[in-house]
Formats: C-alpha cells, sequence, structure tokens
C-alpha cells in the first residue's frame, strides 16, 4: 500500500501538509496531489470524469450526482483535432460558439450562426453536457468538474 | 463537539485521512458530509472523494506569508502578458472569465483569452479581440492522464 499522507518535510515542498491519491506515493509522485498545504483556498470536488459525445445532433451525456442544489461546475471540451496522445493541446468553454460567413454559389453572402460548441445544463439531480453541431462533422470530448459548492456563477460554470 | 478530523480506520472507507463539516461527526457521517477524504479510488455519484481543485498561489503560501490565488491582468492595450505563478509542480490549467462574451461587436466575434507555454511556473494570456482585463485563477489538474 502507497504512503498516502505526510505531515512534515517533502524533498519537493519542505514543510506541509501532504496527501496523495489512491495508488501513489506521496512521498515521492510527481502527479497532482488530492491535497496540498502550499495551495490557496480551494473548492472541493464532488465528481471528475470526461466522455465522448456522437456525431449526432444534440447527442448528450447526463452526469448524476444528486447533491440537491445546483453546484458549481467546470466543463471544457475539445475535439479529436486537438487531441495528441490522449490529452487536450486545447480545450474550450462551453461559452464558446463562432458565426461564419457563407457565400452561396449564387454570390449572395450570409451570415449565419453556425452550431458548434455544447450546452450545460446544471440541477439539483445532474448535469447534461449536450452537443450542439450538426449531425456528421466532429465528436465532442469533454471533460468535467463539478464541485461540492453551490453555483454562484448564474449557472456559467468555471 | 463533533469529532471533526481522522487519521485512521474509518468503519466506512478503512485507512485514511477524514475531515467532516462542523457538526459532523466524522467517525459516522454520510460521505456527502465529509469535507475532505483520501480516496480509494471510488467510482459513482454519490461520493466525495476526488480532493480539492487546488489553487496555485501566484505569490504567498510559504512561511507566514497569506497565498494570492487570483491575479487580474490589464489587456486594455498589450494583447498578451507573462504571468507567474507559485511550483506546485506541472500539470496546471488556467481558469479566466469573460470568453466568449455576448457583447462583442459586429466586427469582433472572438473574445476572451486563452493560454500558452503553459509550465510548473508561468504561462502567457493572450486577449482575443478588443482590450480588457481578465481575472485569473490556476489550478493543479486532476491527473496527467486526464483530458485536460
Amino acid at each position: 500500500m502507497a504512503n498516502r499522507i505526510l505531515a512534515g518535510k517533502r524533498a519537493t515542498g519542505g514543510h506541509g501538509l501532504y496527501v496523495s491519491r489512491t495508488g501513489e506515493d506521496v512521498l515521492t509522485t510527481t502527479n497532482p496531489l488530492a491535497f496540498d498545504s502550499r495551495a490557496g483556498n480551494s473548492p472541493v470536488i464532488h465528481d471528475a470524469g470526461e466522455g465522448i459525445l456522437g456525431t449526432t445532433a444534440n447527442s448528450q451525456a447526463t452526469i448524476t450526482h444528486n447533491l440537491g442544489y445546483t453546484p458549481l461546475f467546470a466543463v471544457r471540451w475539445c475535439t479529436q483535432a486537438e487531441i495528441s496522445g490522449g490529452v487536450a493541446t486545447k480545450v474550450f468553454d462551453p461559452r464558446y460558439s463562432h458565426m461564419v460567413s457563407i457565400t452561396y454559389p449564387e454570390g449572395i453572402a450570409e451570415i449565419q450562426l453556425v452550431p458548434y460548441g455544447i450546452f450545460v445544463t446544471p440541477s439539483s439531480s445532474n448535469l447534461v453536457i449536450r452537443r450542439f453541431m450538426l449531425t456528421g462533422g466532429d465528436s465532442v470530448y469533454y471533460s468535467y468538474i463539478i464541485f461540492n459548492e453551490p453555483d454562484y456563477t448564474g449557472g456559467l460554470g468555471l | 463537539m463533533a469529532n471533526r478530523v481522522l487519521l485512521g480506520n474509518r468503519a466506512t472507507g478503512g485507512y485514511g485521512m477524514y475531515v467532516s463539516e462542523a457538526g459532523q461527526n466524522v467517525l459516522t457521517c454520510n460521505k456527502s458530509k465529509l469535507l475532505f477524504y483520501t480516496d480509494s479510488g471510488e467510482t459513482g455519484s454519490s461520493f466525495v472523494a476526488k480532493g480539492t481543485h487546488q489553487a496555485v498561489p501566484f505569490s504567498g503560501g510559504t512561511g507566514s506569508t497569506a497565498p494570492v490565488t487570483k491575479n487580474t491582468v490589464n489587456l486594455s492595450s498589450a494583447s498578451s502578458a507573462s504571468l507567474s505563478y507559485q511550483n506546485l509542480g506541472s500539470s496546471n490549467f488556467l481558469y479566466t472569465a469573460k470568453n466568449s462574451q455576448s457583447n462583442a461587436s459586429s466586427s469582433d466575434f472572438e473574445r476572451g483569452a486563452n493560454f500558452s507555454s503553459v509550465g510548473a511556473t508561468g504561462a502567457t494570456i493572450n486577449r482575443l479581440g478588443n482590450g480588457d482585463t481578465y481575472d485569473v485563477v490556476v489550478f493543479k489538474k486532476l491527473s496527467t492522464n486526464a483530458l485536460y
């Protein structure tokens, strides 16, 4: 069983209280710690995860948290083009969308809002992440963190 | 006064470190009433086991100096700026507000800021669109294998 808790002097970080994640040796791990007394005041995580939404229009994931209130959350997303080695090289927040100018063969230019992104809808029982794109095209790779703190962003998230 | 901190063997959860909310007995309370505990790799939707989303201080956090975890960056004229923060290891993720605001003018659809060259002790914030100020917070990633 790995050393999980250190109250004392750590080779990297000096004196403090350190807690590693399951399977990680708190003395030597270079992976992020579950708790590090050098950090500032930090929100407590209730749940975290990631997934992929397929290419059908409005495909969605429902993450149940059952907190009984709408929690603070953070969601980021990207497409396959931004993935390298299983890690995102670039991510977007849920408010990202863009507009494009389309010039039809007849020479008529038109500005359209092309759905490209995601919607995130938090509630007291779950977090719904919905792909906001046309059918086909890119799959959406998403990551989320649900915090214990009640939402204070008006549903926008971090 | 309720037992608030347990270092040892908990009837539910086993050996670890547990901290309960005020008024909750750390020995017996529901997991949802724990502020913190050492996770054992649980999966599911009714647990509190991932620790904290640690805020990396821009300054302080050592000795008797309080940590400063928010940095307001003025990019009214410059298009980018360098950020420096304390070294709590690599795998950092930076947040800012004001991304993709709806008040973009017709000639400036892109708003907000992004980050590049994110390292253990610093990053670059890049403004998109018009000049603005940005509140920035640095967090540790949850895992080096996470999507972000």
